[in-house]
């Protein structure tokens, strides 16, 4: 055996325990750190909008702005899809709208589900291209919960979005697109929806309320009626 | 009733012209398309022709020995948009800054195993060990190349990446991925504009052949994509486009380019997606603004001509009653017989019997066999003339039933231009 | 002898088992290291035979799609095809998705990693003057574990559904299909598993091995230690990642988790970014050790020290570092903020920078000295030729405009392949004609290994440029069936595979017959240790189980001289 580097027993004793303290010391940064992000899910989010990634419909600053005319108006396509075999017939009233940046917009989306049993499914919002994602405030929308229709019955849906002043002045078309997968009627929501709902229900929320006047009975601004036939 | 009347009147027409003894109204030359600019005239069937070489170009053929013929040139590498010729010039730009990095070594290695190999001369070995400048200089330069070559490209990037500086008319694509296939609506082309609900016009597979549809685009008019998936991940690709986006579920990317080349440029999906990954395929081609209206003419009214198609052609082993063919025009032409439908039926018709030639038959048959014709394999410039040949007649067979029908159907009260056929 | 002097190691009390069962219970570093290395040698001929039913798919008029179409309309029989959806002769198209998954997997978890670990199980505790492992048990458990981890990958080929068939990449969805059905995916999974334990478990060995049994400063310690250690750092933090990843994979399709279920949630692009945190630095942990080794080579037979020892170290940490901030290159067409992808560009274009300084090292070493151009040393100029070429194509990857036409091309498989098998094989191949005499006792063919050094050359030259032809020209990368357009730059590649194939095959048989040439009788028979003044040629070939009677055996050679580090 070779001597080690350090042989003073008294000087090894000290390293030893400053690296019991400094590994000690990681191991609690590591577990701190994940319990925030845990418990604080808000954190990784203002992350993800820090670099740009926008992930969720909702932009809380564009929704809060108050309505203002800027002269510019951009196009919004609608579209839908889904899983073959959900059995649910849907279209957007409006397959383009045509917005005013800073105010309001109102679209339907028309429901009909063709089957003789009751179906629910999870729609899944998308929007194109997604350097608009950062403007876009999304006020209502049947995507803010799973929604379930009883066999035979139409649904009209309606979504009222709009966009901030920021948005990128070249972008003059955007594609909001909606994807339905069938769930089990008693699927928990995902935790954007519910992210969503909680803003929903409480203080600040997201839904402005002139937006929540005019808007049709609302099944899906509230989880109660979009989850009992 | 005007609908029993209009109904048994569209069945005797349907019979007579089925025996061939169809009434021997004018030959109506289809009126050209809404924007056509065709200088001489032509005929109707070479104009359909000349559409469907245009539409839906195949590129499988084969020569007189029966091989395949192969494209001349690459469909793949010339670039045609500005996108792609800006990757291209960033490409030799950095290449070109990189080559030194690139040839250096190599002299230096050739030279160092002549100059210094042993030759058994005794010549002691160097024995420096470290050189300070060197090693800066060697640290210093390639980090100046990066910088060099990092800063055009950012513009590169941020013209590709960012939203297409001309937005006026823009096209706008939602292609959607699927096992194994493309599917591509045409944003703002409706089947029906007037309809509660507006069905985008959309091409993926051919509903009568189950063959990639091409995706039209329009020389000068940009196209913003968005992408998705149904079920796996694919990424679109058209080399000469310059682009390339994943179509990932559940999410939605966004890729612009402004084709400026008429042609027709191939792509595959390059992100492994399955076992038929290799031929999902993607054609793409550029045409003028007035044949893409008129595609999208087409398209709307395609789903209507399957019908007639099925009965023109059935399944293998099946045969089709006798006045099958005029029953199904006649019904296609109950729900209009503008002559732009007219024109989609022939159109569709030409299109399939292109297509067939691509689709492969049932295994341990061939075209020849499907189309009934007997003729030996070996002799490819026969049996090629005869399958054309069947082909011809079959196409002609919907093509005269058109006019006749169109007009006797015109005479009918308007009441009666109702569907009444199924 | 200087070492005859002195007593030798009084013999341990132990019973120890001969023969078989001495080589299954044995916890001695240098058998280990032989074991990975035999282990190593099987597998690359696997991998080698799955590459191979993958070109010849390739190169048959099958795989054309203009020829299987005038096929069709001809009504002739369908070409020639190894995998072809109408039959072909080895099953589907699936089957070739198989093929390709394995070839990847074996190449890469069972030939290139545990290949150089071979050499640094062997060499390094010689070289740092260590008389084993630190944790000898620990070892062999290690590369105990490989062996049923190949097992199931490779057994996964006979059960129903065949083998995994989505990529070594193994994305979701493709990889979350057939669940429940399709066992194949899920073995695959557990196998990369067992490799990944066994990986992190060599690492914190060669890390406790270098830190805590090496005789010499740090500032002393070999390259080839060196290379270790970092290689050993970067598996040990970037192997868990990647065991997550595939763990995601694995609860997804088993236990309705839904980490990557777009419609439940999830996100797709979450595993390419955490398969890619792994696989990125997996790269390096293919290739830095051959970096450490190749110094040793070129400074031995150049007759000089190696040039620039700080500059190499500080290079390969600083390729350690940026190794894992750079993953995201792999996924430029995925859709991600304009900034974020600029920022991956120019962190991948700065890798070069340091590979730049160690090439050029390299070549300084090699000034002025005498070279003797042993195959050994071939292989170490072919891999300076070859790693150039293939890293000049990444330097071009890198770029993300360009990368947005090139990605997922076969441009991308000629680049790793030239880095891999230009370069990694390359290495492997210098480092075992280097140590083998010390390893086994007996040399390697020279004549021989002449021809195994010129076919491989070659060969690789011509595959995998040609690939970069095909890419550059529009062929997408693991597809079965391809446009004619590419035919030629196919055959070509084609051509390079059986050269390759062939020199492998050559060089595998010279390894068997190599134990029928003479003993060794000298300690450092490639007479070079009074200037290398390594360890690992002051004892025995193959060194007793104690390795040196003496620590350490020779005075410790100082790599940075005295005057110049102060400087």
């Amino acid at each position: 055996m070779t001597a080690l580097p350090t042989s003073n027993p008294a000087a090894n004793g000290n390293r030893r325990r400053m690296n019991l303290f400094g590994i000690l010391l990681a191991l609690f940064a590591l577990c701190m750190s994940s319990y925030f992000l845990i418990k604080f899910p808000d954190l990784y989010r203002l992350f993800c909008r820090a670099i740009g990634v926008q992930t969720n419909p909702n932009n809380a600053a564009v929704i809060a702005a108050p309505s203002k005319h800027s002269g510019r108006f951009i196009d919004v396509l609608f579209e839908g899809a889904k899983d073959a075999s959900l059995p649910v017939h849907f279209y957007p009233d409006q397959p383009v709208v045509r917005l005013e940046i800073g105010t309001d917009a109102t679209n339907v989306y028309h429901f009909k589900n063709v089957s003789d049993h009751a179906v629910s499914f999870r729609p899944v919002h998308q929007i194109s291209p997604i350097a608009a994602a950062r403007d876009f405030g999304l006020k209502l929308c049947f995507c803010f919960a799973n929604q379930t229709i009883p066999a035979g019955e139409t649904r009209d849906f309606p979504v009222i979005f709009t966009f901030g002043a920021d948005l990128d002045e070249r972008i003059n078309t955007v594609t909001l697109r909606y994807t339905l997968f069938e769930i089990s009627a008693d699927a928990p929501l995902t935790e954007e929806q519910k992210r969503i709902q909680e803003g929903l229900l409480g203080p600040g929320a997201i839904v402005s309320p002139g937006a929540a006047t005019h808007a049709p009975p609302a099944p899906a601004a509230t989880p109660a009626a979009g989850g009992k036939p | 009733m005007p609908r029993v009347m209009s109904l048994s009147l569209a069945l005797i027409l349907a019979l007579l012209c089925a025996h061939g003894t169809a009434a021997d109204g004018p030959s109506v030359v289809l009126p050209a398309p809404p924007s056509a600019t065709s200088a001489a005239p032509e005929s109707a069937s070479a104009r359909i022709d000349a559409d469907v070489k245009l539409f839906n170009p195949d590129v499988y053929r084969l020569d007189d020995q029966g091989s395949p013929v192969f494209p001349g040139h690459s469909l793949f590498v010339e670039p045609v948009t500005e996108v792609a010729r800006q990757v291209l010039s960033a490409t030799w730009f950095s290449a070109l800054v990189f080559l030194p990095f690139l040839i250096l070594p190599q002299v230096l290695l050739l030279v160092i195993i002549f100059k210094f190999k042993d030759r058994g001369d005794g010549r002691a070995p160097a024995t420096f060990l470290t050189h300070h400048k060197l090693e800066v200089i060697w640290t210093a330069i390639p980090f100046l190349a990066v910088l060099i070559v990092s800063i055009p490209t950012y513009y590169v990037l941020e013209f590709m990446d960012d939203p297409p500086k001309e937005t006026k008319d823009l096209q706008v694509v939602t292609v959607t991925g699927k096992q194994f296939a493309w599917m591509y609506e045409y944003k703002r082309y409706y089947v029906d504009p007037n309809a509660d609900e507006k069905v985008c016009l959309q091409s993926s597979l051919d509903p009568v052949n189950q063959l990639q549809e091409p995706l039209l685009l329009t020389k000068g008019r940009s196209v913003s994509f968005n992408l998705t998936s149904q079920d796996v991940t694919h990424a679109w690709w058209v080399p000469a486009f310059g682009v390339k986006k994943s179509a990932i579920t559940g999410r939605f990317t966004n890729v612009w380019f402004t084709p400026d080349t008429l042609g027709v440029f191939k792509g595959q999906c390059v992100e492994l997606c399955g076992d038929k990954h290799g031929n999902m395929i993607i054609t793409t081609v550029v045409v003028e603004r007035d044949e893409f209206e008129r595609y999208m003419t087409l398209l709307r009214h395609r789903d209507d001509t399957v019908p007639v198609w099925n009965a023109l052609q059935p399944p293998a082993g099946k045969t089709v009653p006798a006045g099958a063919v005029a029953k199904a025009v006649a019904a296609f032409l109950q729900k209009g017989d503008s002559p732009e439908r007219q024109y989609a039926l022939s159109y569709w018709m030409a299109s399939n019997f292109s297509s067939i030639q691509r689709v492969p038959p049932p295994k341990g048959s061939s075209i020849a066999e499907v189309l009934g014709v007997a003729h030996p394999a070996d002799d490819h410039l026969a049996r090629d003339k005869q399958i054309d040949e069947v082909i011809r007649a079959k196409r002609k067979q919907v093509d005269e039933l058109l006019p006749a029908l169109a007009k006797s159907l015109a005479a009918l009260p308007a009441a009666a231009a109702t569907p009444i056929l199924r | 002898m200087e070492r005859s002097a002195i007593a030798p190691m009084p013999s341990l009390e132990i019973k120890r088992y001969t023969g078989i069962m001495d080589w299954l219970t044995t916890v001695d570093h240098k058998k280990i290291g032989l074991m990975y290395f035999w282990f190593t040698v099987t597998m690359g001929i696997v991998g080698g035979a799955l590459a191979g039913l993958i070109r010849f798919q390739l190169a048959t008029p099958g795989a054309v799609i203009e020829t299987l179409q005038a096929a069709h309309l001809a009504g002739g029989p369908e070409p020639f095809s190894l995998f072809s959806n109408g039959g072909g002769i080895f099953g589907d198209q699936d089957r070739f998705n198989q093929m390709v998954t394995m070839h990847a997997s074996v190449m890469i978890f069972f030939t290139i990693i545990p290949g150089f670990i071979a050499f640094m199980n062997y060499i390094v505790p010689l070289m740092v003057g260590a008389r084993d492992m630190a944790f000898p048990k620990m070892n062999a458990f290690g590369f105990w574990l490989l062996i049923p981890s190949a097992m199931l990958m490779l057994s996964s080929f006979f059960v129903q559904g065949g083998a995994a068939a989505s990529g070594w990449t193994t994305y979701p969805p493709l990889s979350i299909l057939g669940h429940g059905t399709k066992p194949g995916q899920d073995m695959w999974v557990m196998g990369v598993h067992l490799a990944g334990v066994s990986s992190i478990l060599a690492a914190i060995n060669f890390i406790v091995t270098i830190a805590s049994l090496k005789v010499m400063k740090w500032r002393d310690l070999p390259l080839f230690a060196w290379a270790t250690l970092f290689v050993s750092i970067m598996a040990l933090i970037a192997t868990p990642v990647l065991a997550a990843a595939v763990t995601m994979v694995l609860l997804d399709r088993n236990f309705n988790t839904t980490f990557t279920i777009a419609s439940q949630g999830g996100d797709p692009i979450l595993y390419q970014h955490i398969f890619w945190f792994y696989s990125h630095p997996a790269v390096y942990i293919m290739i830095l050790p051959g970096f450490g080794g190749i110094s040793h080579v070129i400074a031995a037979f150049s007759r000089k020290r190696v040039f620039g020892y700080l500059g190499m170290v500080l290079a390969t940490g600083s390729i350690t570092a940026l190794g894992f901030v750079v993953w995201a290159h792999h996924m430029f067409v995925v859709g991600m903020p304009t900034w974020m992808q600029y920022y991956f560009q120019v962190a991948s274009l700065a890798i070069g920078v340091p590979t730049g300084i160690k090439v050029f090292s390299w070549l300084a070493t090699m000034w002025g000295g005498t070279i003797r151009m042993t195959v050994s040393m071939m292989f170490a100029c072919g891999f300076l030729c070859l790693f150039v070429l293939g890293g000049f194509g990444g330097l071009i990857l890198a770029l993300t405009a360009v990368d947005y036409t090139l990605n997922n091309t076969y441009f991308v498989v000629g680049h790793f392949h030239m880095v891999l098998v230009g370069g990694s094989v390359m290495l492997l191949f210098s480092m075992t004609y280097f140590w083998w005499p010390k390893m086994s006792g007996h040399f390697l063919s020279e004549r021989l290994g002449k021809w195994v050094f010129w076919l491989m050359f070659i060969g690789v030259f011509i595959a995998f440029f040609a690939m970069h032809i095909s890419g550059a020209n529009g062929m997408a990368r693991r597809i079965a069936v391809y446009y004619s357009d590419f035919r030629f730059s196919n055959y070509l590649t084609t051509v390079g595979y059986l050269m390759t194939f062939t020199s492998a095959c050559l060089f595998f048989g010279d390894l068997i017959y190599s134990y029928r040439r003479p003993k060794i009788t000298v300690d450092d028979p490639w007479q070079i240790n009074d200037i290398q003044q390594s360890f690992e040629w002051a004892t025995s070939c193959p060194p007793p189980v104690y390795n040196f009677a003496k620590v350490p055996p020779i005075p410790i050679l100082e790599q940075i001289p005295s005057h110049d580090h102060k400087h």
